[in-house]
């Protein structure tokens, strides 16, 4: 009930604000900052809108840009080994997609969209293969691997209209999801023409005792080399003088 | 109870971790030696990347060495310059398998190489152990004693005329590089598999050196809680793959499991409990063999790379 209100509230001040400004698109979000505690499980956020020109919309919700090692099993000599590998570099950590568009085959905008990098097919996610194996097969891998740990999504998610300006769609973060900056990106596209375009950033931080601990494993390494001795070495003194031999 | 650990990155039950660090304990607490190149492998078992695996254990084996130290040192059951030897190799064996770690990591084969040593590693300790606790129970059952195997072959060896040094406690006069190399063997194998290595040093240094039986796991333990402290700190600095949290879990579990596995050790006899030990050395070994020969179900693998 309250997120039912503070949505139409939003909305409602939204419509205002965009009858008075006459902006073609604007969209703001429920949340703008997650916390990943021990046991988050994923969270949804409402992303919600107004449209005020005819046209459909895109929204894309991406992750921070990371390197990934993707690597080929082949049998040798009996045993399986990784062979071949490419890396992709600065690919989406995140990425999914919600629009108006029923299929992207029928937006009538291919090159748009694949300027603005929209749909999975249109990711910039490209390597070089140590070995014969083409790269579409490692990509495939890729997305596959991706889709299956829910941080891409082949689907297309719904965008819900209240009449014809009002607009609102959810934002899926998954359980697996990492540090660092996310954006959703919200587009307003006529005609295979780009009327306006809208980016929210939205931040995601590790807390607490093991975003602790996994900072100071990676930023003070020594630190932690030692931090883990000392603890092992007053544990098995600890037993040793309570238990005797351990 | 689940509990999500900060390295490894996967959530696991903490009991099950309780008992993998508590059958650690047992084993300890029953044989005398450290468990890790069965714990190890188990973790790999339960989904804990083979990396952190290998390098949380070595952080583990600390503890578990320091508490069974105490104990030899009390009983003055300690070689300290034959101790300081083998520690001059342990460390030259640890840096040199670490650097190999690092390298086999970086080009994706870290989980295949720890797979590999293990099934060579436990495959020849479980056969001969096998074979020699078969043996002992023929013997008893025919009311013989086994002779001391303590004899020539490595007389050759221990003759070696390069830089004889006295050791007092061991009683013994021998060429310093002999403890040495024994210490790099050991030292390479904890870096590598996350195991004290007494269950190569301890029989190297009753057969190749000739020290006797009463100091050897008191000096070796005073070795491993050196070498495995570096590996510790190279292991943070080079791959971030110790964890902490399932280290304590394990120690926790250890220190329980060693007060059980020193009761079991007093009430069954020793030849049956090495038959069952290398039984358990066999199977693990065997199902470790066949994950590198059967298909895996993907043949693909994401890891996400820091490497420019």
């Amino acid at each position: 009930m309250k997120k039912i209100f503070l949505f139409s509230l939003s909305a409602l001040l939204l419509l205002i604000s965009g009858y008075v400004e006459a902006r073609p698109l604007d969209a703001d979000l429920t949340i703008r900052s997650i916390d990943i505690d021990h046991d988050f499980s994923g969270i949804n956020i409402i992303l919600f809108g107004a449209r005020n020109a005819p046209g459909n919309i895109v929204v894309a919700l991406r992750g921070p840009d990371k390197n990934y090692v993707v690597r080929k099993k082949e049998r040798t000599a009996g045993i399986w080994v990784n062979t071949e590998s490419t890396v992709f570099r600065d690919v989406e950590s995140l990425y999914t997609l919600a629009s108006t568009f029923d299929s992207f085959e029928d937006s009538k905008s291919p090159v748009l969209l694949s300027n603005m990098a929209l749909g999975i097919s249109n990711l910039d996610i490209n390597g070089y293969v140590r070995g014969e194996t083409p790269i579409d097969d490692f990509r495939k891998a890729f997305i596959d691997h991706m889709i299956d740990k829910k941080l891409y999504k082949s689907d297309i998610y719904e965008i819900g209209f209240w009449g014809e300006t009002l607009f609102r769609t959810v934002l899926k973060f998954p359980k697996s999801i990492s540090e660092g900056i996310y954006t959703a990106e919200i587009y307003l596209i006529s005609d295979g023409e780009l009327i306006a375009v809208q980016t929210t950033p939205i931040k995601v931080e590790k807390i607490g005792f093991e975003a602790f601990i996994y900072d100071l494993a990676h930023g003070h390494k020594l630190l932690y080399g030692v931090i883990c001795i000392l603890t092992a070495l007053i544990a098995g003194w600890g037993a040793s003088a309570l238990f005797g031999r351990m | 109870m689940l509990i999500h650990l900060p390295i490894a990155d996967i959530t696991v039950n903490i009991l099950t971790l309780l008992g993998l660090g508590g059958l650690g304990g047992v084993l300890a607490g029953m044989f005398g030696i450290g468990g890790g190149f069965l714990v190890t492998p188990l973790l790999m078992f339960i989904g804990i990347p083979p990396a952190v695996a290998v390098a949380t254990a070595t952080n583990q084996i600390i503890a578990s060495s320091v508490s069974g130290f105490l104990a030899h040192w009390h009983r003055n059951n300690v070689d300290i310059k034959m101790g300081i030897y083998l520690l001059i190799g342990g460390l030259i064996g640890s840096l040199f398998g670490v650097q190999l770690f690092t390298k086999l990591k970086n080009i994706g084969q870290i989980d295949l190489a720890i797979s590999l040593f293990y099934v060579f590693f436990l495959g020849i300790i479980g056969i001969l152990m096998a074979i020699e606790s078969g043996r002992s129970i023929m013997n008893t059952k025919k009311g013989q004693v086994s002779s001391s195997k303590k004899t020539s072959k490595f007389d050759k060896l221990r003759s070696l005329p390069y830089a004889v040094t006295k050791f007092e406690r061991s009683e013994l006069e021998i060429s310093l590089f002999l403890p040495i190399f024994v210490g790099i063997v050991a030292g390479t194998m904890v870096a590598l598999m996350g195991i004290g290595g007494g269950f190569v040093m301890i029989p190297a240094m009753i057969y190749i050196l000739g020290m006797p039986t009463s100091i050897v796991v008191g000096t070796s333990l005073f070795q491993i809680i050196f070498t495995t402290s570096l590996v510790t700190i190279l292991h943070a600095i080079n791959t971030q793959s110790v964890d902490i949290l399932l280290a304590f879990i394990l120690i926790l579990g250890g220190v329980i499991g060693a007060q059980f596995g020193t009761v079991i050790g007093l009430k069954i006899p020793a030849e049956k409990l090495r038959i069952l030990l290398a039984l358990m050395v066999i199977a693990v070994c065997v199902k470790l063999g066949m994950g590198l020969f059967l298909e895996p179900d993907n043949l693909f693998s994401v890891t996400v790379t820091e490497a420019e």
